[in-house]
């Protein structure tokens, strides 16, 4: 069942000077068993759609929808929420604060008043899934990389097994090995337990490798929806919302725009590479 | 003339308990007045602690350092005073990753005074500077503004004329744009490569391969050690070596390679969208000609 945003719209501080519109009546429905990617300018409302998903904030006006239900009809749909819908926060490795890694990734499975057995399960499983050793799990969090806190804490997310999992730029501040290495564990995680991720970054070449669809916000409401190949096609648009096209997008469309025979529908270098060896063929 | 120097450096943090944790190990480099240098390197590698080095930001206190370091003209020794650091630091400014923990003041030219008044620069010199470097990252029309309301890219924007009010001669920008969108990486990237036209030093350390592309030369870094020098052709032109050290190259340089290996007549590997975009052009055109 997806997960929506029907009508929302938020306002922080609300009949104080410093009232400000963060969502407007923004409607956004995340499909199950996908990954979407959530992109928008700074400030364009993506965080604060995010920490709606599990009832963290709750809309000013409008509803959200898991399984159809409003999550926010009552405290008991509210609190089951936080544990159906995982949410991974910008930087996340802040906020780890148990004396081991294994006691921090064990914080929500306990929250979930699972059995010790349980909970040892999901431990140890959700570090397998993000590459911590066991001999990690023993340590002090703060004996650890930067790269592996990330991890952790992402990993204590995933042992609560949320349907939808939420991540707030989990690669930012990481060098490309590790982008890939954490990007593609959540894309595994995804397939074995039949969740839905949404991920939310500023690099459009990670959105391209990684999202079956993509959201584009601007200005607190949904301005662009739909495979990476119908989102990166309409460069203008994306530019006007304070977004790119992948580096490799902009140089097909550099061609495109000298008379070469391209198409400029190309966001990865995979595909790039075969449209010009195949023109090349045929100059 | 050289305006970092390095020999031989090498420094490790203490721990709580007196040991050592070896970080940069036996460092030679320089940079030379004027040039663009970008430095790449895995998480861990040594990147920031060699630019706190650089900025004395890191001390005897905070670990053991041998080796020779030299800023400015200035040797760096043992002995070096508070106020010679103070005034060596004045022409070494550094810009951070979050733009949220740089803002000092409540209004923007307010934030960009604090640098050059805590020089003790006199009134009208300190409004002159903050004048001109509102000027040069194109933010004179935010000048009243509360910097917290800003966008992440003005708000490192702003920082940056901070930094260029002391007039530094080497601006050290240590992954500045992480943080922050498509359109605020632009902007800052268009800002430091008009800075360097003006004349700054720019040390730049970034986890992106397009922007290190654009500077003179890259420096790269394994394990706190130096892992190859070179213009950014020749630095992209081995993506193996990259990746085994977590790195890679730029979406640009990946294609060509993939043409290169089909058998497309391609000397030189490019490492921007431009210079791309202008050597396939070519190609077709000299091709369709014949």
């Amino acid at each position: 069942m997806p997960l929506s945003l029907e009508n929302v719209s938020y306002i922080y501080g609300e009949r104080t000077p410093f009232e400000h519109r963060a969502l407007n009546d923004l409607n956004l429905t995340f499909k199950d068993g996908m990954i979407t990617g959530l992109m928008g300018h700074t400030g364009s409302g993506k965080s604060t759609a995010a920490q709606m998903l599990n009832g963290l904030l709750c809309p000013t006006k409008g509803r959200v929808l898991l399984d159809g239900c409003d999550i926010n009809e009552s405290k008991k749909s509210r609190y089951e929420a936080k544990f159906k819908v995982g949410l991974v926060f910008q930087y996340p490795e802040y906020q780890l604060f148990k004396e081991s890694v294994w006691e921090d990734i064990a914080y929500g499975p306990r929250n979930m008043k699972l059995s010790e057995d349980e909970v040892k399960k999901r431990v140890n499983e959700a570090a397998e899934f993000v590459g911590l050793t066991r001999q990690m799990l023993g340590k002090s969090p703060f004996e650890l990389s930067g790269g592996q806190k990330r991890r952790a804490a992402i990993a204590g997310i995933i042992a609560m097994k949320p349907r939808f999992l939420v991540l707030d730029e989990p690669a930012a501040g990481l060098d490309p090995a590790g982008r890939d290495d954490i990007l593609s564990q959540i894309c595994q995680y995804k397939n074995s337990e039949n969740s839905s991720v949404i991920i939310i970054s500023h690099s459009m070449e990670d959105m391209a490798k990684y999202c079956d669809e993509i959201a584009v916000m601007d200005d607190g409401a949904l301005c662009m929806y739909g495979t990476p190949d119908d989102v990166f096609s309409q460069s203008k648009r994306l530019k006007n919302a304070g977004l790119n096209v992948p580096q490799i997008t902009e140089l097909m469309e550099k061609l495109y725009n000298c008379g070469i025979d391209v198409s400029a529908n190309v966001y990865t270098v995979e595909d790039a590479a075969e449209q010009l060896i195949k023109l090349y063929g045929k100059v | 003339m050289d305006i970092i120097k390095i020999k031989d450096l090498s420094f490790s943090y203490k721990d709580g308990e007196d040991k050592l944790i070896p970080v940069l190990k036996n460092i030679d480099m320089s940079v030379k007045e004027g040039e663009f240098v970008a430095v790449l390197g895995h998480n861990g590698s040594g990147k920031s602690t060699l630019a706190k080095l650089i900025n004395m930001i890191l001390t005897e206190e905070s670990g053991e350092f041998t080796g020779e370091l030299s800023v400015c003209g200035k040797i760096i020794t043992d002995d070096i005073t508070e106020d010679e650091i103070y005034e060596l630091r004045r022409h070494i400014g550094m810009v951070h990753q979050n733009p949220d923990n740089q803002i000092v003041a409540t209004t923007v030219e307010e934030d960009v005074a604090f640098g050059p008044e805590n020089l003790g620069i006199p009134r009208e010199e300190i409004r002159k500077r903050v004048d001109e470097a509102l000027e040069d990252v194109g933010m004179t029309e935010y000048m009243h503004h509360a910097p917290h309301r800003l966008s992440g890219g003005q708000k490192q924007r702003v920082a940056i004329a901070g930094i260029i009010a002391m007039q530094p001669e080497v601006i050290i920008f240590d992954e500045s744009t992480a943080m922050l969108d498509p359109h605020g990486r632009r902007e800052v990237m268009k800002t430091i490569k008009e800075l360097n036209k003006l004349g700054k030093t720019i040390l730049l350390i970034t986890h992106y391969m397009d922007e290190a592309a654009e500077a003179d030369r890259i420096i790269v870094l394994n394990d706190g050690e130096i892992y190859k020098e070179g213009t950014p052709q020749e630095i992209f032109s081995d993506a193996e070596a990259l990746r085994r050290v977590r790195l890679d190259v730029p979406q640009v340089t990946e294609l060509f390679t993939l043409l290169k290996e089909a058998g497309l007549p391609i000397q030189n590997i490019p490492t921007t969208t431009d210079g791309g975009a202008e050597l396939l052009k070519n190609l077709f055109v000299q091709k369709g000609g014949r």
